[in-house]
């Protein structure tokens, strides 16, 4: 979401000033898959984590006077929907104070997709998803808000409320857990796929 | 080479992180160990390749439709619809809406009174305003920085939380249980600390609080700088605090009591010395936060209280004379087994564990 920022701000200045209907729809689709992964971690449940992204959808609407003045637009969604979800998670368990901990995130499964450009065998690519998949849930969720929603490690630990360094120490052993499984001489896999060994 | 390290400086380049000198690091680890240019070229390969977004416009259309549905699309903004050329699809589901309502009106009336019962619920006192929450269940700590820049180690089955606006003129949060904060120094913006019993007013100060709602007292512990504690039953008294003092305030405040002398044991607010132990820098009070599990002269009560927490376990005293036998001991990253065992070596009580329940009984 880094490059994105400005195209961002437009949309939140129009749906904003000129209630703007298409900008909001925009920055509904910028948006979404992120949260809604996000929410799953936590709820651990389709229909719920959908329900939760669209309150705060909602919620963006009714306040859309104010959006100017939010500082961090990603942040301020995705605190909103961590709080939407404890929210739920407490109706669920009937009582108020929750305890929510890293190690209540929900396992989720993540999928690398075989990069179009370099020629990792499919064999190689089950093994490095297999290796990402055993990662504690945290772990995985760090992994997400980093790779594929494009977060600052100073954002991942604001949302989660873990510290900066817990984001960056994740993330490396995550990208250490990747790495250990390509093979030690690499370029063979890279060149030809033969197997000979230098 | 040192694989970790080499895949830390990977993972600060991909995800944007990594300062100059790093980069200029790991480019000096690659021009040594050439073979690990190729692994950063896989792996920035499989990071960079990201799945493209699903179509989502159903489910945009159903959100607009919920929106319609809670009035929130107002003929105003309905109206803007119809001057832009090309719209969305949503509006072309009016009239299906309209048809839907006939058919099903008691349904989404339901719907919405459900909507609006959980609104005036949840989100009575809600402008664009997010509390953050962070809790620690029993048998886990953790350590948490605040917007401001200020630390906070956070003890077992503890809880604290701040609103969005801890960032503007004060800084405020609440606490249940127990945390160490080292509080950035802002003069001009005072950082309040709310407990159920006392407020503790800071400026930039290192200090614990132990606030736990089953304990018989509060106690906040200076290390450094000043704090000015009030007390919620007797709001004019202000208590101030120098380094390597400790408050003491009693949970069952009653105002007659607190005319007693600060020093005597059985006031309900005392000023004590932090203890200290020789072969520690810390004080006692503060050495949970190198994850040392401390007793200080302290009832097999409060010592269950702390291993409950610590270990997140139920601990049952089956003899009512025990309870109040006193107990001294550091101990350092040990397990339950290990800190029963070291207890029982006191010669006092016999313990036995089933599941996550410890009983504990007089020593025959």
């Amino acid at each position: 979401m880094k490059d994105q920022s400005e195209y961002i701000k437009d949309l939140l200045m129009q749906i904003s000033e000129a209630d703007d209907m298409r900008a909001y729809e925009k920055f509904y689709y910028s948006f979404y898959t992120p949260l809604y992964n996000f929410a799953f971690s936590i709820v651990g449940s389709k229909q719920q984590a959908e329900d939760i992204i669209s309150d705060v959808f909602i919620k963006i609407w009714r306040f859309r006077k104010s959006l100017p003045k939010v500082n961090n637009i990603s942040t301020y969604l995705y605190t909103s929907v961590r709080n939407g979800a404890i929210d739920y998670l407490n109706r669920k368990r009937k009582y108020k104070i929750i305890h929510f901990s890293p190690s209540d995130y929900k396992d989720i499964f993540i999928e690398l997709r075989n990069p179009s450009d370099h020629c990792i065998s499919t064999e190689l690519m089950k093994k490095i998803n297999a290796a990402i998949n055993q990662l504690p849930p945290q772990c995985k969720v760090i992994f997400r808000l980093v790779k594929e929603d494009g977060l600052s490690y100073k954002q991942v630990a604001e949302i989660m409320h873990i510290s900066p360094l817990t984001v960056r120490n994740q993330l490396a052993i995550a990208t250490r857990r990747m790495g250990e499984i390509l093979p030690e001489y690499i370029h063979e896999d890279f060149s030809s796929g033969k197997k000979e060994k230098v | 080479m040192d694989q970790q390290h080499f895949w830390l400086l990977v993972s600060l380049k991909l995800s944007g992180e990594a300062t100059e000198e790093e980069l200029q690091e790991l480019e000096a680890l690659i021009q040594r160990y050439p073979e690990t240019g190729l692994k950063l070229e896989a792996i920035s390969g499989i990071w960079n390749d990201n799945t493209p977004p699903p179509d989502m416009t159903h489910l945009f259309n159903s959100h607009a439709n919920r929106l319609k549905q809670l009035g929130d699309w107002t003929e105003n903004t309905a109206n803007h619809w119809e001057e832009t050329p090309g719209t969305l699809p949503v509006m072309k589901i009016k009239p299906r809406l309209a048809y839907f309502l006939m058919a099903a009106g008691i349904v989404i009336i339901f719907l919405v009174g459900r909507y609006f019962m959980q609104e005036s619920g949840n989100l009575k006192n809600e402008e664009l305003r997010a509390t953050n929450i962070i809790t620690t269940q029993r048998g886990s700590r953790t350590t948490v920085q605040l917007p401001d820049g200020s630390k906070v180690w956070l003890n077992a089955d503890s809880r604290i939380h701040y609103d969005e606006r801890f960032k503007d003129d004060l800084r405020e949060v609440q606490l249940e249980g127990e945390a160490f904060f080292d509080v950035k120094k802002d003069s001009s913006r005072p950082f309040v600390i709310h407990t159920s019993f006392i407020d503790i007013k800071v400026l930039g100060t290192t200090f614990n609080v132990k606030s736990y709602e089953d304990e018989d007292a509060t106690e906040t512990s200076l290390i450094s700088g000043k704090v000015e504690i009030s007390i919620k039953n007797n709001p004019e008294k202000k208590i101030i605090l120098n380094p390597n003092e400790k408050l003491v305030v009693k949970h069952n405040i009653d105002n007659d009591a607190i005319k007693n002398k600060a020093g005597d044991e059985s006031a309900l607010i005392v000023v004590k010395a932090l203890r200290k132990d020789p072969a520690y820098k810390n004080s006692l009070e503060t050495l949970w936060i190198d994850n040392k599990l401390v007793f200080d002269s302290e009832t097999l009560e409060e010592v269950c209280k702390k291993l409950e927490r610590w270990y997140n376990v139920k601990i049952n005293i089956n003899d009512e004379k025990m309870k109040k036998d006193n107990y001294t001991a550091i101990f350092d990253g040990e397990t339950l087994l290990n800190v029963l065992t070291a207890l029982k070596m006191a010669d006092k009580l016999d313990f036995t564990i089933q599941n996550n329940e410890v009983s504990i009984f007089a020593k025959k």
